[in-house]
């Protein structure tokens, strides 16, 4: 089994794209950095030592105009800014501080997004193109079994994913250390919950949670694309069906205000594909939480694994 | 009593309700050379295809080294290096990085100096370290020999190895065939190229649509023709035939086959009386032109045997 993975990582590394996908990784992130330094700059309000005072002056602008409008959606807004001010000032959460940290809690899954699509790719082409270039055959027929060469491929997807995941980190932790200087990594920060409340928390809690869920997901898009490209013998359809998932998840939540009520939406994966959602709630419909999820994930994957392990030891190669 | 290498038993492969091979069976001894013969389409490559497990037999038994293929898969691939249509690499990388990849799936190790001997034997030491995709179509074919012989199989299969070779590789693997044979290594090549065949292998199997239709040995063949007597072509000047036939019908140990297209007369006699015959011919005043023994080639057989002759294989045969 050790020489077939040390066969496939050779073989990875080997091939041009595989150094793309990693020189587009440290690209993509200088991009994100330099947005989000423009953006940065761009903000105005003081920061350090007056924070706190800059929250409980946005506090008594706020409550002025609750005193002086009567429209009910001014109202309303003015209400929760207070109420997210105070809420801050509570935890202690400094909302304009930046640092290499939050920095990092802030980018690094936008960031990693990309190396699910190149994830993707890779696992969708990793068996498929070695059939299409015939040098299968001159794999199948050596002493081992065919679901080793499956496994040998599955692993070296996975051990690509993560080197991407290793690198992005790096570059992104040097990238934050020159543009916003180093933080200490218990900086306290705050989780948006768009249906529910804020999480006040701090980047070195939160972080690790939401890379780990967002490692899940991955596995599970190496797993769908790599099973796809067995069964269907394509390779393009593959990536295809592969990148659909990807944006269709993007838009989840979508989906689950449109569907959520049904009987059946809870079983489909799709919903389940944004995991790192979980940091901040706790279920994503009633009943359905991270338990439930990683539940339904995990009969998905062991399907799509079974299905095409099965198919591929007993197909011919032509 | 000789050790058998390979043996097939009624092997039948199936596709949409198509014998495409239909119980075939044949045994090889170790250190034989057999030569698998058959018009485009016959079966060779799908009864190759089946002995080395790249696809399913419908029906049938093989056996290498006594080993039941079903049963002890694995133990059994390790004994086989193949060549199974066109050898396929992976174009971006050297020929030597391709044939790493094959030493570490051997069952024994294989050390460097085992590579380079093979290298220098399919004479690309030269190239070695040049990527794959630079090769010529003959350069392919002697880096696929190297990956099949690289871990010293006891049988070698070899589907139309002589694709795309220059005369001097096809002598050079001729001649390093046979070395192998008289090392006891067994060697199942397809083919059909006849000449090629007939100087190659010590006996032939041929197939046609999906069923072996004779096995043959061909050096027996040459010692029975030579007692029988032997077809010998004369060439005689355009207006002595008529005189020349005069002189065969009037000696006893000389019939005349056949008349070739115009001044080529067809006989059959004994060998040794080749000088007389001559001698006999100059004495009845007929100017001979020319005097050989023809054996009757692979190729009068094959045509004779197979009922397609298509223009394409004629073509090729001579
Ligand atoms: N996957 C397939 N599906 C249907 N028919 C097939 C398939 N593969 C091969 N055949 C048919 O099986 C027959 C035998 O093919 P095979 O490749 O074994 O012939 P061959 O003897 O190797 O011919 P060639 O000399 O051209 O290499 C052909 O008629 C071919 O059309
Ligand atoms: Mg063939």
């Amino acid at each position: 089994m050790l020489p077939l993975l040390k066969n496939e990582w050779i073989k990875l590394w080997n091939k041009k794209q595989t150094w793309i996908f990693a020189a587009a990784i440290v690209v993509i992130m200088f991009a994100i950095t330099a947005i989000y330094y423009s953006f940065i700059e761009e903000t105005t309000v003081p920061q350090g030592q007056n924070w706190e005072i800059a929250l409980e002056t946005e506090i008594a602008e706020q409550e002025e105009i609750l005193a002086n409008e009567n429209e009910e959606w001014v109202l309303e807004s003015a209400e929760q800014k207070i109420e997210e001010n105070e809420a801050l000032l509570a935890a202690g959460v400094d909302p304009n501080i930046t640092n290499n940290m939050t920095f990092m809690n802030e980018t690094l899954l936008v960031a990693a997004s990309f190396i699910t699509l190149f994830s993707v790719i890779a696992a969708s082409s990793i068996v498929s193109s070695e059939i299409d270039n015939g040098t299968m055959k001159h794999l199948l027929i050596r002493p081992f079994e065919r679901w080793q060469f499956l496994l040998a491929k599955f692993l070296t997807v996975v051990g690509f994913s993560a080197a991407l995941f290793v690198l992005l980190v790096l570059v992104n932790l040097i990238l934050g250390t020159l543009f916003f200087g180093a933080g200490s990594p218990s900086t306290p920060v705050m989780e948006m919950n768009f249906d529910g409340n804020n999480l006040y928390t701090t980047v070195d809690k939160v972080l690790p949670q939401k890379s780990g869920l967002y490692f899940l997901n991955l596995l599970m898009f190496i797993i769908i694309s790599f099973s796809i490209s067995i069964l269907f013998k394509s390779q393009t359809l593959a990536v295809g069906i592969g990148i659909f998932i990807l944006f269709a998840t993007s838009i989840s939540q979508a989906f689950t205000a449109l569907l959520g009520e049904t009987a059946w939406y809870k079983y489909v994966f799709l919903p389940h594909m944004d995991l790192p959602a979980y940091v901040v709630r706790d279920e994503l419909l009633p009943g359905v939480g991270l338990g439930f999820s990683v539940g339904v994930l995990a009969v998905y994957a062991l399907v799509f694994i079974g299905a095409s392990t099965v198919y591929f030891q007993k197909r011919d190669l032509a | 009593m000789s050790q058998t290498v390979l043996e097939i038993n009624e092997l039948t492969k199936q596709l949409n309700r198509k014998n495409i091979v239909h119980n075939a069976s044949f045994q090889m001894k170790k250190g034989e050379i057999l030569g698998l013969l058959g018009p485009n389409g016959a079966g060779k490559t799908t009864t190759i295809r089946m002995i080395v497990g790249l696809i399913k037999k419908t029906s049938g038994k093989v056996y290498i080294n006594g080993r039941d293929l079903d049963e002890e898969g694995r133990a059994c691939k390790s004994e086989i290096g193949a060549i199974v249509e066109n050898p396929a690499f992976y174009d971006h990388m050297s020929g030597y990085k391709n044939l790493e990849q094959y030493a570490r799936m051997a069952k024994n190790t294989i050390s460097k100096k085992r590579v380079n001997e093979v290298v220098e034997l399919v004479k690309l030491t030269g190239a070695i370290h040049d990527k794959v995709k630079k090769y010529s179509l003959g350069m392919k074919q002697r880096l696929g020999v190297a990956q099949a012989i690289l871990h010293e199989p006891a049988l070698l299969i070899l589907d139309e190895p002589t694709n795309g070779l220059d005369p001097k590789g096809i002598r050079d693997l001729r001649d390093y065939l046979r070395q192998l044979a008289d090392n006891g290594i067994s060697t199942l090549v397809s083919s059909h190229l006849l000449s090629e065949m007939q100087l190659m292998c010590d006996r032939v199997v041929i197939m046609e649509k999906g069923k072996i239709i004779n096995i043959s040995n061909i050096h027996e063949e040459e010692e029975t023709e030579s007692v029988a007597g032997q077809l010998v072509a004369l060439r005689v000047a355009d207006n002595h035939i008529g005189l020349a036939q005069e002189v065969i019908a009037g000696v006893k140990e000389v019939t005349l086959s056949q008349r070739e297209n115009g001044s080529v007369l067809l006989l059959k006699m004994p060998y040794d009386f080749l000088p007389e015959l001559n001698r006999r011919l100059v004495q009845g005043g007929v100017d001979v032109f020319g005097l050989e023994s023809r054996r009757s080639t692979l190729e009068d057989k094959f045509l004779a045997l197979t009922s397609e002759k298509s223009d394409e294989l004629q073509k090729e045969a001579t």
